[in-house]
């Protein structure tokens, strides 16, 4: 049951006229328990796919399956918890009374909205207005909102947005709380740490259509070796012969070798047995962010 | 639906504009249909001659309890339609303002659920509404009549239940337009704009230049007209004294209800489609 799918989206697809396609034939697999990072560039059509898999708008073509239900089935809705873009409540109602109404629409008990306000740490300003509310606490209230439901998922868009170094970190911890267990939460993010940070898999999609897929570490993916050598050239023709010339790049007057870690003793002794110094030899790992800018070709 | 019911009602039961647009209504109420003819009438100017031979003590008895029914009537049209479609875009436009369109969309009950609900919970507003502007317009009655030590007797209480009626009809069918206006716009300041432009241009001036030119046509575009059917039901109460000068009614009174109902049911079908189909932004 590990890898059953909590979200399904086949070809999914969202076109405003004949002009704009914001979603390109989206095949996208949540599963479930996870922490899903869903990450693109502004106007990538994140938004516009977290929309749909909540039935806010229809997909021009394609299908998807949420939490066992079509997208906007009320059945399917009454096991999601979801935060969109901005968090939205009624200005002139307490929190409290916000999160009232929300478990009126429902249907579930009272009990549950004390427990979901102590979650998201605003118990001791729910009598307060939400219209006197800062970022912070709208974001948390919405995450209330979301988990009055107990959902078996949730979707939060952008859950960090507006908030201040502080609010991120807490938001980030209670997003890792909510991960745990068998829930799976979907998060779309800017912040390429705090998802690197939490989510199991990540996808990110440009233009519409999706470019990687996978866990946070098949797609940091290749490590490398970086060498600080004397003299370059001689070792640069050293580890050509030996790597082979595409695996060899130049930075900043070090070499990046594109192999497996595990062979830096084998690389050392042959570039030493050469007669090159190496003044420096360490593994690196590509961050998220890397690979984002390389996928998306947001890259300076 | 009853949970969508309950959610509406915790939220309109406490928003503060609801309150204010009833305020509002029974002020206007009291103020023009009490306050200010009394006043007129008990302290007439010396250029103040009642038309129609009639006497300043006839004209009192519109303001005394056997007249409050058709007193108040003359109130529910231009500002009962008026704050009545606020009140329905409003309940809408909000949503759409605030962003919670969204918020309640993604809670568990389907859209057209959450419409029902509001519906339901507007019908039940519009009937407050009705009830109160009657109850005021009771006190406010007897007030006039204590005052004057005028004889004190009430109208049969079949014609306040066919008041009732007729009032709450009308005022379900204003906030229905308001809200299909605001469903239609995604707001509320474009419906209101519009729906006062409707109610004052079109309902108001235009048919009343119209009229002046006697012609037939006229009359026959009227009978479909909102405003027109309910101004027919409120003139089939008939007026506190007789008034020569008045504008026969249009339809009768039977018609003017069938074809507010049907406004009802066209507005409402309107809505659900809007609901049901459009994509959330």
């Amino acid at each position: 049951m590990a890898s059953e799918n909590v979200i399904t989206t086949h070809k999914l697809t969202k076109r405003y006229g004949p002009a704009i396609t914001a979603v390109d034939a989206l095949d996208l697999e949540v599963r479930r328990g996870e922490v899903f990072g869903f990450l693109g560039p502004n106007g990538a059509g994140k938004t516009t796919t977290l929309r749909m898999l909540l039935g806010l708008i229809r997909p021009t073509s394609g299908s998807a399956t949420v939490a066992q239900h079509r997208p906007g089935d009320p059945e399917g809705l009454r096991q999601i918890g979801s935060l969109v873009e901005s968090p939205a409540f009624y200005p002139y109602l307490s929190g409290r009374e916000n999160l009232k109404v929300m478990a009126d629409y429902a249907g579930l008990p009272y009990k549950r909205v004390d427990a979901a306000l102590e979650e998201v740490d605003l118990a001791d300003r729910a009598r307060d207005r939400f219209g006197t509310y800062s970022m912070g606490m709208k974001q948390r209230l919405a995450v209330a909102a979301a988990l009055i439901k107990e959902p078996e998922l949730m979707i939060l868009d952008e859950p960090t947005n507006g908030l201040d170094p502080q609010g991120v970190v807490e938001m980030r911890l209670l997003i890792r709380r909510l991960g745990t267990g068998n829930r799976t939460v979907m998060l779309s993010s800017h912040l390429l740490n705090e998802v690197q940070q939490i989510s199991d898999r990540v996808a990110i999609i440009r233009k519409g259509k999706l470019v990687a897929q996978g866990t946070v570490h098949e797609l940091r993916g290749e490590s490398a070796i970086v060498v600080r050598v004397t003299p370059v050239d001689a070792a640069r023709r050293q580890l050509d012969r030996m790597l082979g010339a595409a695996a060899v790049t130049s930075v900043d007057g070090t070499l990046r070798l594109a192999v497996d870690p595990v062979r830096a003793a084998d690389i050392n002794e042959a570039l030493v047995g050469a007669g090159i110094k190496v003044s420096e030899l360490h593994a690196v790992e590509r961050t998220l962010e890397e690979v984002f800018l390389t996928l998306t070709g947001e890259a300076a | 639906m009853i949970n969508s019911f309950k959610a509406e009602w915790r939220k309109l039961r406490q928003r503060p504009a609801v309150w204010v647009l009833g305020g509002i209504m029974l002020a206007a109420l009291i103020l023009f249909g009490y306050a200010f003819q009394w006043i007129q009438l008990s302290f007439p100017g010396k250029n103040f001659h009642p038309e129609g031979g009639l006497t300043i003590a006839q004209l009192k008895t519109a303001l005394y309890p056997i007249n409050f029914v058709k007193n108040s009537l003359e109130g529910v049209g231009i500002v009962g339609s008026i704050l009545t479609l606020i009140l329905g875009a409003l309940v809408v436009g909000s949503e759409f303002g605030w962003g919670t369109v969204k918020t309640v969309y993604t809670q568990r009950p389907g859209r057209l659920q959450t419409l029902a609900g509001q519906l339901g919970v507007v019908s039940v507003i519009a009937a407050i509404f009705t009830v109160a502007f009657y109850a005021v317009a009771a006190v406010a009655s007897l007030g006039v009549a204590l005052g004057d030590g005028a004889t004190i007797t009430w109208p049969a209480a079949i014609d306040i239940l066919k008041a009732l009626g007729a009032t709450w009809l009308i005022f379900e069918s204003w906030s229905l337009f308001g809200m299909t206006l605001a469903f239609l716009f995604r707001q509320s300041a474009m419906a209101i704009g519009i729906g006062l432009a409707y109610v004052l241009a079109i309902e108001g001036i235009l048919f009343r230049l119209l009229g002046g030119f006697d012609a037939g046509w006229v009359t026959a575009i009227e009978k479909f007209f909102l405003g027109q059917n309910a101004g027919a039901l409120i003139s089939s109460f008939g007026r506190p004294f007789p008034n020569p000068g008045a504008a026969p009614a249009i339809v009768t009174a039977g018609v003017a209800v069938l074809v507010l109902v049907v406004y009802s049911l066209v507005f409402t079908g309107v809505t659900s489609l809007v609901v049901r189909t459009r994509d959330v932004n």
